[in-house]
Formats: C-alpha cells, structure tokens, sequence
C-alpha cells in the first residue's frame, strides 16, 4: 500500500532543499547575535555538521528502499514502538511547522502588512499551503526549481546593488571571539535551519530508487550554503556593528538600496520572495506531517487529513510562542538541542538498531 | 466573534472533509477523522477562548535547559 | 450480455449527472473561495489612502519651550502646492508646496502622537530624508532620537543626520527658489557635497555604526540659515562631534576635508595655491585615503595615515607654462602639502576635542585585536597620544584643455 504515488526527479529536490533552506535566511539573527562578523564562516563549519546529518539520513533510506522515514521506523522498530517514534517526528514536525508560519507571521506583522492582525495572515497563508499539498506536493516540487533561481537571483541582484554602501573592513577582525561562540554558532546553523531538511525523508521515496537522495540533498545544502554565507557577508559588511542589534540582518541591508534615487524600497521584492520561500517551506513541514499522520492511522488516503491538519498548524502556531522575542531567545538558547533530538538522536537510535538487527540476524543464519 | 468565526471556519472544514469520508465508506477512517476533528476544534476553541495559555516553547524550554541542562547561553 | 451493456449504460449516465451536480456545487464553493480570496489580494488589513497620509520629507527635533520636552517639526509634502508652483514660472509668490506642522511633548513619539491633534492626516515617514537636531538638543544628547529613528519599521537607515547650529525647526522654513521643499533641497545639497569634499555625509546607520563601536566618535554635518537678499537660505558649514550621543564641538570646513581625505570619503576638491606669480588651481578628482595601523618594534602600535590623489591643472592666474614636467612635480609638492596642512589640523581639532573621528581605535581593533584589548579601556587617553605618520601624494595627470596659459602675445 502506498499513499504518495508522485514522482519527482532528482534535480527537483535538490532546487526543493535549496528553496527550503533559504527560507531561513530570516533566522541569521540567530546566528549573528552569537559569532558577529565571522558568522559567513558559521555556514561552511555548520555544513560539515549537517553533512553528517545527511550522511546518517541516507544510510537509513539506502537500506530501506523507496520507503519514507515513518515506514522505516516501523519496519526497524515493530508496529507500536515504530508508532510512538513517528508520533515524536510528527510533534517535530508540526512544531517546525508552526513556529516557520509564527516566524512569518510575526514578519509580516512588523514590516510588510502592519495592522494585519497576525491570525488573518496565517490563516490565508496556510490556506494555500493545503490547497498545494491538496492538488499534490509533486508541483510544488516541480516549482522549487523557478523558486529557486528566482530567489538565488534576488540575491545577487541585491547584493549588486549594496555593494556601493557596503566597508568590507567590518570583517575584521576575523576569528578573535572565545572558541565556543563558534561551537555555538555551528551547532546552531546546523540544528535549525540545515537539519530540518529530515522533512525531506518523507518526500524521497517519490525519487523512486532512493540511492541518490542522500547526494541530492547533500548538493541542495551545499547550494543553500554558498547563498547563506552570502547573504550574511552581504549583511555583515553593510550594517557592521548594527548587525548584533538589528533583529532582521538581511531586511535591513536590504532596506538600506538605494541607487540612483530609483533602485530604492528593494524590501518588498524581499518580502514576496520570502513569503513564497516560507511557502515552501511550510508545505513540506506540513506535507511531512500529513503524510505521516496517515501512516500511523493507517489510513488508504492522505488528502483528508490536509485541511485539518493545516486547521491545527493555524492554532498551534498562535500558541507555539508568544512573542518575537521569545522565539529570539528560544531560537539562540534551547532551539539546536531540541532540534538535535529530533534530527540527530532519534535517526541515530534507528540506525544503530538497524545494523545491529542485521548482524543479529547474520548471526543466526550462521548458527 | 471569534468563536462564531472559529465554528465556521471548522463548519467549512467539514463541509468540504466529510462527504468525501462518508462516500468512501471506510467506517474506521471515518470514525479516527471524527474523533481528530474534535479534537482539533477543542484545541481550537481552547486557543481562543484563553489569552494566557503557556505557549510550546515556554513548555519544552526548563525540560532542556533545567532537566537535561542542554541550552546555549544568549549572546 | 446484451443486458449488462445496457445496465452500463445507465450506471454511465446516472454517473454523469450525479458527476454534474457535484461538480456544480464545486464550481459554486470554489467561486465562493476565490472571491474572498480577492479580498486578500488587496494585501493590508486597513486600508491607507494616499489623501489620508501626510508623507514627511523631514523631521527636525528640538529642545521644547518646557524642561525636559522635546519639539518635533515635520516637513510634510503638500501635492496640491507642487502644481500650483509649477505653473507659476516665478514660484516666489505661489503657494508653498510643503506645510511645516510641530508638536512639543516629553518624549519624540509621544509628540508624534501629539500630531493627531493639529492635523488630519496620519504621518508617513517612510520617505523621510533627513532628520535635523538642533545643536541645543544635540548638546543634551541625541540617543532618543537615534534609537527611535532606527527601531522604526518606517523609517528608514539611509536618513541624513544633521545638526542645526541654531534652532532646527527654522532650517525646514527655508526660503528656497529652485527645488520646491527644503527637504529636496538639503537631501540633494548633501549628495553633491562630492564636489567640493568639505562636508561629511552621515546616514542613520552611518551614525550607529560609529557609536556601537565605542571608541570611535560619531559624526554629522552641520547646517545653518544665512540672509541673502533678506532671504533666508541653508547653508552646509563644518562638522558636529559627538561623543556619548553628545555633541562636544565643531570640526571647521577645513578640518572636515582633513577627516574626509583621510577616511576615503573625499571625491572631488579644488585646491588653490597662492604662488609668488599669482593663483593656481588644482582639481583633485581623485583621491584614496587609508588608516593603517602598524607595530612599532617596541611593541606598540602606531597609525600611518596614506592618502594617494589624482589631480589635474584647470586654473592659471600667471604667466608661467606650467604643464612643463618639472613645473607639475612642483605642484603636484604643492598640493601635497595643501593636504597634509589639512590633516594635520583636523588631527590637532579631534584631540583637543579627544573624540577619534577618524576610526583609529577600530581600525586598530581590526588589525592588531589582542593589542587593542589592552589599551580599550583608557582609549581617550591613548588616542590623544597618538602622532601619525602621514604620507600624502599627489600625481597630476592633465592640464585640462590647453597646455601653456592665456596671456598676451603668447599664442
């Protein structure tokens, strides 16, 4: 029995990672706040981080074909322990979910629509995150590729136009903070934006043959890094010592364009950008979350779990944090450990009792 | 207000949800949709009604910082 | 056989009507949703008309007539008054095209919230140019203005900071003839200033950036009203230095241009040589400046200050032909001197002022950090100390149109 039977192709996933991941770019403040002007690097270290992450990912879907990471929690760990595992990814995922719809909500709220109460924003947007996933997440996929050379060339054309404001000394002095701001800052860039892209492993098995997956997602993330570190050598070098009070990095830089006198208000270009890129984002969470739904339930059909899925994503994301700065300080303190434990623990226990069920079992073929 | 907006925002969720359901036949899904529902719309009704209600991340935060003691100091 | 092809047929078409009628009531529910969907395609939950706004060109903040208030004076566009003096070819009589409302209250936004009180519309600031304190204010301290004009979603970093050497709110009423506003006027007067190089150009984050880096003393231009003609027109003068968001004094035209050629902000000068012959002007339409700091080899730490200009010949006031290879070294030597006469007392003004407007703490910072911990905390002390070495050179590559000068018989 299979609930998806899209297919994608290998390209789609990389441009899908690459889209997913530059939704965050939100989320530098994060980063900046910890390791300041040397925060470029963070992308590169935090890379090798989630490279493992990945690494780990596609041991586990190699060795379980063309099967989604709830279905392999089942056949690793029997029907009911397989269950409880998917319930924690399914909370992981619904709390990504919320907090992303939170986190552009709370965007939106501030800069682009104010007096737009935050409720009526999520509720449209999430509006269309349902309507995509209803009409079949393989367009979406299809997409991510237009969205991501859309968004790829915002950047550049961004960072061409800045260049005239920007003092590249503001890089100086490079590397001089005490070693564990960059522990911090790595494990951060790694937790929270890289290592979200376990959404992802519910979305493979439509490849088809899963052998590539890991190297798809491996290319995506590099992809999405060399834009990271862009984006925040762009932000570093045009707001200087502003970047560590500023609560949006890269809005402001961009607020800051203006050439000519007509090259100006470059923000809402930003803006449309990243509420399409947050769909995307959003849509995955939300497609990961549905679909596993329904495998627990064991239902025929994912599609009449969409809607109220998408009702409880709009609630749960009025609750999951009360304030900007909350999430701010929720994002900086607590957020990579528990990501981690979602990303890094619970796939590493599968893992490991996947290969140890397989010697068990050479064993005894032996005796 | 807000509750009459919320009950029709669910009244539309099953409106569009449970004729599918039922035409389908599957009496177990049907019955696990339902249950979900109202569960969702009791979640829901509860969000609205309480202004004071501790959000997730107010939840989780002292089980990791506290208890396993795993948390980054803000810069 | 026959029977179920029949039986089929009629399961087909009791299908395809049931088909229609469910497929009507999607058509019905999807027009529903698209219409709503409509209402979210306008964007913004309230609405802003353009007739309901008074879009602020500029804000001047000043001490209030009671203690401890604040007086904000907004500069708003007046639409109706831009046609009316541009169909009118004189402009000096016409209806003003911009209307100057003020409010004083204890604090900036309490007094913005003060202007619902005098004036219908709702104020815009998002196209907000400059902002000018009044040199009073500035002297009490400028932080809440900073911080109010940064954390604002609608205003905008790329403001121009000024101060008014008198009050700032008489700056904005300006008797202009040119431009419309005097808004237009001091934005576009500051983005020549590339001409002459006399005047820094301060920007919002500009300011911010040189106060969160704790040792360097922020910068902003200075303004003042001059009669000409019994009119009464701005003007840009000198430089404010500020330190702890105080203003603690002046740095003169001439010092300014000092600061400029050593921070690379300086584009364009002309520099005038008195010889024993007559005048000559040189065009400086070039120059690079760079503050680099270096480890003496006891193991402290100096600056050295570089400048490198181009220039050209464009003015000759004597008889002598000057365009001959040993004449243009000795003004190229000339002009050198010019410059460093110019730092230098720049130099002697920020430390007698003790405020590094130069950056010389951060760029020590950047480059020898461990070094800089130490001598962080008593910077003002050690900036005082500070004797750089300048290297200052000028290469002049063209005469301008002709090469020997106009004089009589010369031809």
């Amino acid at each position: 029995m299979k609930l998806e039977n899209g297919h994608i192709s290998e390209h789609s996933l990389m441009f899908g990672v690459y889209c997913f991941m530059q939704a965050s770019m939100l989320r530098t403040a994060f980063i900046v706040g910890v390791t300041k002007n040397d925060s470029w690097a963070m992308a590169f270290t935090g890379l090798a981080l989630a490279l493992v992450l990945v690494a780990i990912y596609a041991a586990l879907l190699r060795r379980y074909q063309q099967k989604n990471l709830f279905e392999i929690n089942e056949l690793i760990f029997g029907n009911v322990l397989g269950k409880v595992f998917s319930a924690l990814y399914l909370f992981f995922f619904l709390t990504i979910a919320a907090l992303n719809a939170r986190d552009l909500g709370n965007f939106a709220e501030s800069s682009v629509l104010p007096g737009t109460p935050l409720t009526a924003f999520i509720l449209m947007f999430l509006m269309v995150c349902v309507y995509a996933i209803r009409k079949g997440i393989e367009n979406m996929m299809r997409l991510a590729t237009v969205l991501s050379f859309v968004a790829a060339g915002a950047l550049v054309f961004n960072v061409v136009l800045i260049l005239k404001n920007v003092n590249i000394e503001f890089l100086k002095p490079m590397f001089q903070l005490p070693f564990k701001n960059y522990v911090q800052g790595t494990v951060t860039v790694a937790a929270i934006p890289m290592g979200e892209i376990l959404a992802f492993t519910m979305i493979t098995p439509m490849l088809g043959k899963n052998k590539k997956a890991g190297k798809m997602m491996a290319l995506g993330l590099i992809y999405s890094v060399i834009s990271l570190s862009i984006i925040m050598l762009r932000d570093i070098v045009t707001l200087g010592p502003l970047l560590g009070i500023v609560r949006l990095p890269s809005f402001e830089s961009i607020r800051y364009i203006s050439l000519a006198g007509v090259m100006t208000r470059m923000e809402s270009l930003y803006a449309v950008i990243l509420i399409s890129l947050f769909l995307f984002k959003t849509v995955v969470l939300l497609y990961a979350s549905v679909l596993g739904l329904a495998q627990i339930l064991n239902f025929k059909s994912y599609s009449p779990l969409t809607l109220i899925c998408g009702a409880f994503v709009l609630f749960y994301s009025l609750i999951v944090t009360k304030s900007a700065m909350e999430n701010e300080e929720w994002g900086a303190s607590v957020a990579p450990f528990f990501s981690l434990s979602f990303e890094l623990m619970l796939p590493v226990i599968a893992l490991a009792t996947a290969m140890i069920k397989r010697m068990l079992k050479k064993k005894e073929a032996q005796q | 207000m807000k509750y009459f907006l919320c009950l029709a925002g669910f009244a539309v969720v099953a409106a569009l949800d449970f004729p599918t359901l039922i035409k389908s036949k599957k009496r177990r899904e049907l019955a696990i949709y339902s249950a979900i529902f109202i569960m969702v719309l009791a979640f829901a009704v509860l969000v609205v009604a309480d202004g004071t209600m501790k959000s997730t991340i107010q939840v989780i935060k002292p089980f990791y910082r506290d208890i396993l003691h795993l948390s980054f100091k803000k810069a | 056989m026959k029977k179920s092809k029949k039986q089929k047929l009629e399961a087909d078409y009791f299908k395809t009507t049931k088909h229609r009628a469910l497929s009507a009531a999607r058509r019905l529910i999807s027009i529903v949703i698209c219409t709503a969907l409509i209402f979210s395609l306008s964007s913004c939950w309230s609405r802003r008309e353009l007739n309901t706004l008074a879009i602020v060109l500029a804000t001047a903040l000043d001490v209030g007539d009671k203690p401890d208030t604040v007086k904000v004076t907004a500069q708003i566009v007046k639409p109706g008054g831009i046609k009316a003096s541009s169909t009118s070819s004189g402009g000096g009589t016409a209806e003003k095209a911009f209307s100057n409302i003020a409010f004083t209250d204890k604090s900036i936004l309490s007094a913005l919230g003060g202007f619902t009180h005098i004036t219908n519309r709702r104020m815009y600031f998002s196209h907000n140019k400059v902002l000018i304190f009044g040199s009073e204010l500035a002297k009490r301290g400028i932080a809440e203005g900073m911080d109010t004009f940064t954390r604002n979603f609608e205003t905008r970093m790329n403001v121009y900071v000024l101060v008014s050497k008198d009050k700032a709110a008489d700056i904005l009423d300006e008797e202009i003839e040119l431009e419309q506003m005097p808004a237009n006027h001091i934005s576009e007067l500051l983005e020549n200033q590339g001409l002459s190089s006399e005047t820094a150009i301060v920007t919002v984050r500009d300011f911010n950036i040189a106060t969160l880096s704790g040792t360097m003393a922020p910068i902003a231009p200075m303004i003042e009203l001059y009669n000409f003609k019994e009119k009464k027109k701005a003007r840009l003068e000198g430089t404010a230095v500020f330190k702890e968001s105080r203003m603690i004094g002046e740095l003169s035209s001439t010092q300014t241009r000092g600061l400029l050629w050593i921070t690379n902000k300086a584009k364009r000068h002309t520099i005038t040589i008195d010889t024993e012959l007559g005048k000559i002007d040189l065009i400086i339409t070039g120059s690079k400046g760079s503050i680099k700091p270096y480890r003496n080899k006891d193991g402290t730490i100096g600056i050295k200050l570089m400048v490198n200009a181009q220039g050209c010949l464009e003015g000759n006031e004597t008889e002598e032909d000057l365009s001959t290879l040993e004449n243009i070294q000795k003004l190229s030597e000339l002009a050198e001197e010019a410059i460093r006469a110019d730092i230098e007392s720049s130099i002697k003004q920020a430390q007698a002022l003790s405020a590094d407007v130069f950056g010389f703490g951060e760029s020590i910072r950047r480059d020898y950090p461990k070094e800089f911990e130490k001598i962080k905390d008593n910077w003002d002390q050690e900036f005082v100390k500070i004797k750089p070495m300048l290297e200052v050179e000028v290469f002049l590559n063209c005469t301008g149109g002709i090469g020997k000068p106009v004089k009589e018989g010369g031809g």
